[in-house]
């Protein structure tokens, strides 16, 4: 059974009594993905004459009999639709506190829910797995407990394709990729484009886990393959050396994406806050 | 060996259940390779240095415990007390009646009071090999089997020459002394001590004392020498078509009381058998291979039977020069350098000056011997073993004498006498008959072993058979070359010492740069 964190209640409350769009400057907001796309909303957008590039069933024929002139009414994209949740299941995933991992998901889930935002859920390893569409309102919240409750941590992963994947088939606006990172192309993963992405990273350190300094043998159940190392300080010195710089990579500034590194003892509230203050940045 | 085996072993003991515990206690943990690609190996040099960084301090702790087992055994550095008993293995040592040979006797004084805590050794002649080696009799002796051991060695092992070259590795080893115990008679002073046991001489034999190759007659001269021989010697020669001997028809051979003389025409393989005795012999021409430059040479090279075409150490070289005005010597001398030069380098040159015009006064103007005809040559006899030359007529004007060119004969040929029949037999040596090549004593090579008699064996060498036969010195009971010194490496206790501590040293600078616990895991 996944708990939702008890602080999630609150923050969305504190985020719903915002009105984005007033306290937002004009050129921000006109950026905000929320809000930025022509589409098929009923949220009206802009009434202007007919041009000759515009499809004649566009045309406001109720306008026309009144003013005897062509106009074409524009309206909103529905794009609140479009945070998607990617969320890693390969067996790396293991290293972390699973249950952890799922209940920061599911409370993220149901903070977004109760902003009224709309979420799919896709798991993937080496491919895209299992998914599920266009949840809404914090009531559905079951969809996802459910979801995450059947996540088995198994196989290799594979970012690029999945990335290249879920671009081309659904070009969601707003990504939260869910991962550890652990793997081998994690550098070109970090090139594939979105329109906004927010990369949650669960990394656990080898001397976090490690029982003590000796022979260490180590098993990696995605590439199945062992590895027997001395563990001492010369070896955990280099170890920590190669994950700084992997940290250093994943953390680096790119545009319009932001990183958040999760340990396991780490508290989960201040990350929520602050990927809804980024979202609505 | 033993107690360095049980040494080392006890002391490898903890250390070894020190690894068989970390072996099962190994740490184990899932955990990705993504951030280990360093860990993995990619050459050989990869998995080594990984295999030490993993278990160096057992590494280190056999390495330690090994040289303190060498130390507590004696095999390092200590050992220079120790005594090394060594049985002489020669043929001599199984003459006697059975029971009572030198063989017998040396065995039991290796097994009294005085090398009871010796190792002991036979020094045996191994006829797979070709030489002798030391085999170790000391699982024997603990076992007590010393009664039977004569018996088996001879059927197992060849006594045969003595060599007591290998007494050398015991030094090497680390023995302190080393004694020979033998039936024959050592001078004193070298490094082996010997104690002599026994002396028995065979009461009937016979020996070669020469195998000569007569030129003139063009045929082997075998002379032997006997001692109440009472049996025929049988002489018989190997043919390859069928592997055996077969007997020699055409073998001339006259014996007297005490020697026989055995003339054969033809080179080959040879076996004189005489009762238990026999000696093999594979011989050949001993023709000495030689370069020629110039017409005169050239013909000298084909005469001469002595001679073959060939690239050894000996040069035949044309000098001409005129004979009326031999005046210049500086200009021969210049000659004969430049030619020596072009024909590459020997050991031995012999030059003969050629003239090239009428008779000249300079060959009454030779040295002081010339006018008696041999003496002063003496001089320019070529110092070859296996010397070519009696140069009765051959003297140089005194004009050439000033050329002084180290391992260069000269010759002359005098041209009054023009042409000169005699200078070709300046060549023609006296020594018509040189000694053949028959057996070789100590065979170098990969051998395989052909034939094994009593007193001779013969190897396949390639494509050519070599035979080795009984040395004299064990019928004749001569004495020997005893005095034979060998240098023992001495290992210094501080040494050993040093080398410890350097390695207890480095493991512990290891265990704290790399096991530092206060390091910690903290990342």
């Amino acid at each position: 059974m996944i708990d939702i964190d008890r602080e999630c209640d609150t923050i969305a409350g504190l985020f719903a009594r915002r009105s984005v769009k007033s306290k937002l400057p004009v050129r921000t907001r006109s950026e905000n993905p929320i809000f930025r796309r022509k589409g098929q909303s009923f949220n009206l957008k802009n009434v202007r004459e007919y041009q000759p590039f515009d499809d004649l069933r566009q045309i406001d024929w109720k306008l026309y009999g009144r003013t005897d002139r062509y106009y074409i009414k524009e309206f909103y994209e529905e794009e609140n639709a479009g945070m998607l949740f990617l969320i890693d299941r390969s067996a790396s995933l293991s290293f972390f506190d699973t249950d952890t991992y799922r209940r920061f998901i599911a409370s993220l889930a149901y903070i977004f829910l109760k902003l009224h935002f709309t979420i799919h859920l896709v798991s993937f390893s080496q491919r895209l797995e299992e998914v599920s569409r266009n949840i809404k309102e914090a009531k559905n919240i079951h969809r996802v407990l459910s979801f995450l409750e059947n996540l088995t941590f198994t196989g290799p992963t594979d970012l690029v394709p999945v990335l290249k994947t879920v671009r081309q088939r659904w070009g969601p606006s707003t990504v939260l990729l869910f991962s550890d990172f652990f793997d081998r192309g994690y550098r070109s993963a970090l090139k594939v484009p979105f329109r906004r992405s927010f990369m949650i990273h669960f990394f656990t350190s080898l001397s976090e886990i490690s029982p003590g300094y000796g022979e260490l043998e180590i098993l990696d159940e995605e590439q199945k393959k062992r590895l027997v190392l001395a563990f001492n300080r010369s070896n955990a010195g280099r170890i920590r050396e190669r994950e700084e710089r992997f940290l250093n990579t994943l953390a680096s500034r790119r545009k319009n994406c932001h990183y958040y590194r999760l340990t396991r003892v780490e508290e989960r509230t201040p990350f929520y806050w602050q990927i809804l203050e980024d979202l609505y940045a | 060996m033993l107690e360095f085996v049980s040494i080392w072993l006890l002391l490898s003991l903890p250390v070894f259940l020190l690894l068989f515990v970390n072996l099962r206690g190994k740490q184990r943990l899932v955990y990705t390779h993504t951030l280990l690609s360093d860990f993995q190996d990619r050459t050989l040099g990869d998995f080594l240095f990984r295999t030490f960084h993993l278990y160096y301090d057992i590494i280190l702790d056999l390495i330690l415990a090994l040289l303190t087992a060498l130390f507590l055994s004696g095999l390092l550095g200590s050992a220079a007390d120790r005594t090394a008993v060594c049985v002489d293995g020669s043929y001599s040592m199984l003459l006697g009646a059975p029971g009572e040979t030198p063989l017998n006797e040396a065995l039991s004084r290796s097994c009294e009071e005085e090398f009871e805590s010796a190792d002991l050794y036979l020094l045996a002649f191994d006829p797979d090999r070709g030489r002798s080696r030391l085999l170790s009799l000391n699982r024997m002796r603990r076992r007590g089997g010393l009664e039977n051991l004569p018996e088996r060695l001879r059927e197992d092992l060849g006594f045969f020459n003595q060599d007591y070259s290998p007494c050398g590795a015991l030094f090497e080893r680390g023995y302190g002394r080393v004694v020979v115990l033998s039936d024959h008679a050592a001078a004193s002073g070298g490094s082996l001590e010997f104690q002599t046991v026994g002396r028995s001489r065979p009461q009937s034999f016979f020996y070669p004392t020469s195998i000569d190759y007569d030129f003139a007659a063009g045929n082997f001269r075998l002379t032997f020498q006997l001692r109440n021989l009472n049996k025929e010697v049988q002489v018989s020669v190997y043919r390859e078509d069928s592997g055996d001997y077969v007997p020699v028809p055409d073998a001339e051979i006259s014996a007297g009381p005490d020697s026989l003389l055995c003339l054969l025409p033809e080179r080959g393989l040879y076996r004189f058998a005489a009762g238990e005795m026999d000696f093999v012999f594979n011989l050949a021409e001993p023709a000495t291979p030689a370069r020629a430059v110039g017409d005169f040479s050239r013909i000298i090279l084909g005469v001469l039977p002595q001679l073959e075409e060939g690239n050894g150490d000996l040069l035949l070289l044309d000098q001409p020069y005129r004979a009326e005005s031999p005046s210049s010597p500086g200009e021969i001398r210049s000659t004969l350098r430049r030619e020596l030069r072009s024909a590459g380098t020997f050991q031995h040159a012999l030059v003969t000056f050629l003239a090239t015009a009428g008779p000249v006064g300079a060959a009454t103007a030779g040295p002081v011997g010339a006018a008696t005809g041999n003496t002063a040559i003496d001089s320019y006899i070529h110092p070859l073993p296996a010397s070519l030359s009696r140069p009765a007529a051959a003297e140089l004007p005194g004009a050439l004498l000033g050329l002084d060119l180290p391992g260069v004969t000269l010759f002359y040929q005098n041209p009054a006498r023009k042409p000169d029949p005699q200078t070709p037999i300046v060549y023609l040596s006296a020594l018509e008959r040189r000694r053949a090549p028959a057996y070789e004593t100590h065979p170098e090579g990969r051998l395989s072993l052909v034939q094994r008699h009593l007193t001779s064996y013969v190897y396949r060498r390639g494509d050519e058979h070599v035979a080795v036969n009984l040395a004299s010195e064990e019928l004749y009971g001569a004495s020997r070359e005893t005095g034979l010194r060998f240098e023992a490496p001495q290992a210094r206790r501080w040494l050993v010492f040093l080398l410890l501590l350097c390695f207890y040293i480095l493991k512990s600078v290891l265990l704290l740069l790399l096991e530092r616990p206060a390091a910690g895991k903290a990342g």
